[in-house]
């Protein structure tokens, strides 16, 4: 036996091709594993691309939910998907908020997110932050080629003010509706309205429990009676920050003085003015006699009355018009189309001087023949309207004092127009959850 | 049995077996190296495509934290331009870009601002680690009133690199 072990190892024939193909087995083995590995990284490299792709894409799912919050400013109970549903639809769990479809981006990312209602979902908080009845949880899903991620973002919004979306007619103190008016709108007032004879309110008068009860001249009437509604708010404007967006140059270019000195708007008689769109900034206005205002259609006019509001103001106290707008004999705001001016396009806030003294001039004067189309916000002042009027719109003032004939009708245009920097939209704190919720029927779990 | 004899004889062997055996080691060598080296340029690949999504992070991180009124192009908007081939600029059309490759059809229009910070033009990057370098090319579309898509398009210099990789996210501003 050991004798042919020593022969078949002296025997040097068939040698060298097994020790080749020994060798080449072990290379090839050594170059498969680097292969493998290689590809192995080739296939983590494209799923961290991946990755990157699908943090994009739930990143544009945050912040597309939250656009949709905003623009929807759907009521505390309800869900948002690409509309406001309620809780436990579209597939949803009991009391969950449903999740919208795939929504692509582009390149093969996608996104899907859910609006929690602020009982239906919580997410993390900040350390020390308390968090509002208002904050929302949204929770948004990116996914490329099967590689997902997941975020979550409390989201606060706190919806605009819209001041014209129950009456056309709003007074903080008091409404007083003289002769023979007819009044194409709900009129509300913390207050007291006061309806002269032969007046007509078409429509309710909207009061809190805390109010006075209307008072009716003979002949007097309100079509829809008496409608009890919470207290009216009366939120105040940001009136203290300096202004730098503005149009006021564009007024520089048009007028000299004396009309327009950078403060004041005085217009002479009969002059016409044409105002393009944007927001203006005045200390007062002044159209004494057949003027027009013009907005080209499509156009929307923001015009701030200040006034002088103490050290901070650039306005004189003892100019005739400061924090006035004054329109009188003939006097014409926004006509245009002829056929059917909007209300919305023309928009008035008064930072007011004197809510309730009818012994001075009121901050917003609208005497004789004057035709008004648009809002005015005026909580602080007393608007005074008198002789012949026609208006269409909506008015909040302090005290709304209409004298002799005429009429106000509601332009439901502006039942949705906010009252500028009322809405709040802020983002409170952002985290990274596991791939899939935690519990399938809670998509806002698996965030912590 | 002449046949049988000379099959069992040894003269002659150890060249035949010698001359197949460096043939197969030939061909099993050849075979490895072309191995080795694809494994090396899916390693570059790798690699760039690495440095590549970093790159496109990096750029796309920075451009949603720019405030709204300066997310868009520089006033003008950037312009197609047919060079180096491939160039992502050619997928430009007037004031829209094609903003989806597998959707050549979905264009949206370039913003272009009077205070936008979004540069019109690419840039070199470069990576000091891996001394990789390539070009991000970076595009603001409107996708509505107030939603902007940011799209960051990196490409990488040199052999054996992946294609382009493109980047996008969605960035909107409160209706208030």
């Amino acid at each position: 036996m050991r004798r042919l072990l020593n022969r078949f190892l002296r025997n040097q024939s068939g040698v060298a091709l097994p020790v080749v193909l020994g060798s080449l087995t072990v290379v090839t083995g050594l170059a498969a594993g680097t292969f493998m590995v290689t590809v192995e990284g080739n296939h983590a490299s494209a799923r961290d691309r991946d990755s990157k792709k699908a943090l994009g894409a739930a990143e544009a799912g945050l912040q597309m939910a939250s656009l949709k919050l905003t623009e929807l400013n759907p009521g505390v109970d309800k869900c948002v998907t690409l509309s406001p549903v309620d809780p436990g639809t579209s597939g949803a769990a009991p009391g969950e908020c449903p999740m919208t479809d795939w929504q692509p981006i582009g390149n093969g990312a996608r996104y899907r997110y859910t609006v929690a209602t602020p009982t239906s979902g919580s997410c993390p908080t900040v350390p020390g932050f308390t968090p509002s009845g208002l904050d929302r949880c949204i929770t948004s899903i990116g996914e490329v080629n099967g590689i997902r991620r997941r975020l979550q973002l409390r989201f606060y919004f706190r919806p605009p003010f819209l001041p014209w979306g129950h009456a056309g007619l709003v007074g903080k103190n008091k409404v007083d509706i003289g002769l023979n008016k007819t009044i194409n709108s709900p009129v509300g007032t913390n207050g007291q309205v006061l309806l002269g004879n032969n007046s007509q309110i078409v429509g309710d008068i909207k009061i809190p429990d805390t109010a006075a009860p209307p008072q009716f001249g003979q002949h007097a009437s309100a079509t829809l009676g008496v409608t009890e509604v919470p207290e009216w708010q009366f939120p105040e404007l940001d009136w203290a920050t300096p202004k730098t967006d503005h149009n006021n140059a564009y007024l520089d270019a048009q007028l000299d003085p004396p009309v327009w000195d950078g403060k004041y708007l005085k217009l002479n008689q009969q002059q016409d003015i044409t105002l393009v769109g944007g927001t203006y900034y005045l200390c007062g206005f002044d159209a004494p006699n057949g003027n027009t205002i013009n907005v080209p259609d499509g156009q929307f006019v923001r015009m701030y009355i200040l006034g002088d509001r103490g050290d901070s103001s650039w306005c004189n106290e003892n100019d005739p018009v400061d924090g006035r707008f004054v329109i009188k004999n003939d006097g014409v705001v926004n006509p245009l189309p002829v056929t059917d001016p909007k209300a919305e396009q023309f928009a008035l806030f008064v930072y007011g001087t004197d809510p309730d003294n009818h012994d001075n001039p009121p901050d917003v004067d609208m005497n004789n023949g004057v035709a008004f189309w648009g809002t005015i916000w005026a909580p602080n002042s007393t608007i005074q309207i008198k002789n012949n009027q026609t208006i269409k719109g909506g008015f909040t003032g302090g005290t709304i004092d209409m004298k002799n004939n005429g009429g106000f009708s509601y332009d439901s245009d502006i039942a949705n127009q906010a009252l500028p920097g009322t809405a709040r939209a802020e983002n409170l704190s952002w985290a990274e959850c596991k791939r899939d919720p935690a519990t399938a029927t809670d998509p806002e779990s698996g965030c912590s | 049995m002449r046949f049988i004899e000379r099959l069992r004889g040894e003269r002659g062997m150890t060249l035949i077996e010698l001359l197949v055996a460096a043939t197969i080691c030939a061909v099993g060598t050849i075979a490895t190296i072309g191995v080795i080296d694809t494994s090396r340029s899916v390693s570059v690949k790798s690699e760039k495509r690495d440095a590549m999504a970093h790159q496109a992070e990096r750029e796309l991180e920075r451009l949603m934290e720019l405030p709204w009124a300066n997310l868009g192009h520089v006033v003008v908007r950037p312009t197609a331009n047919p060079t180096p081939a491939g160039n992502p600029s050619t997928y430009i059309a007037g004031d829209s870009y094609k903003y989806d490759r597998n959707n050549p059809s979905a264009t949206e229009q370039l913003v272009a601002l009077v205070d936008g910070q979004v540069p019109n033009t690419s840039a070199e990057w470069d990576d000091a680690q891996t001394r990789l370098t390539g070009r991000v090319y970076r595009y603001v579309t409107r996708v509505g009133a107030n939603a902007r898509r940011i799209t960051v398009v990196v490409t990488a210099n040199g052999e054996h690199s992946p294609p382009e990789l493109l980047l996008s996210s969605i960035k909107t501003t409160p209706v208030l």
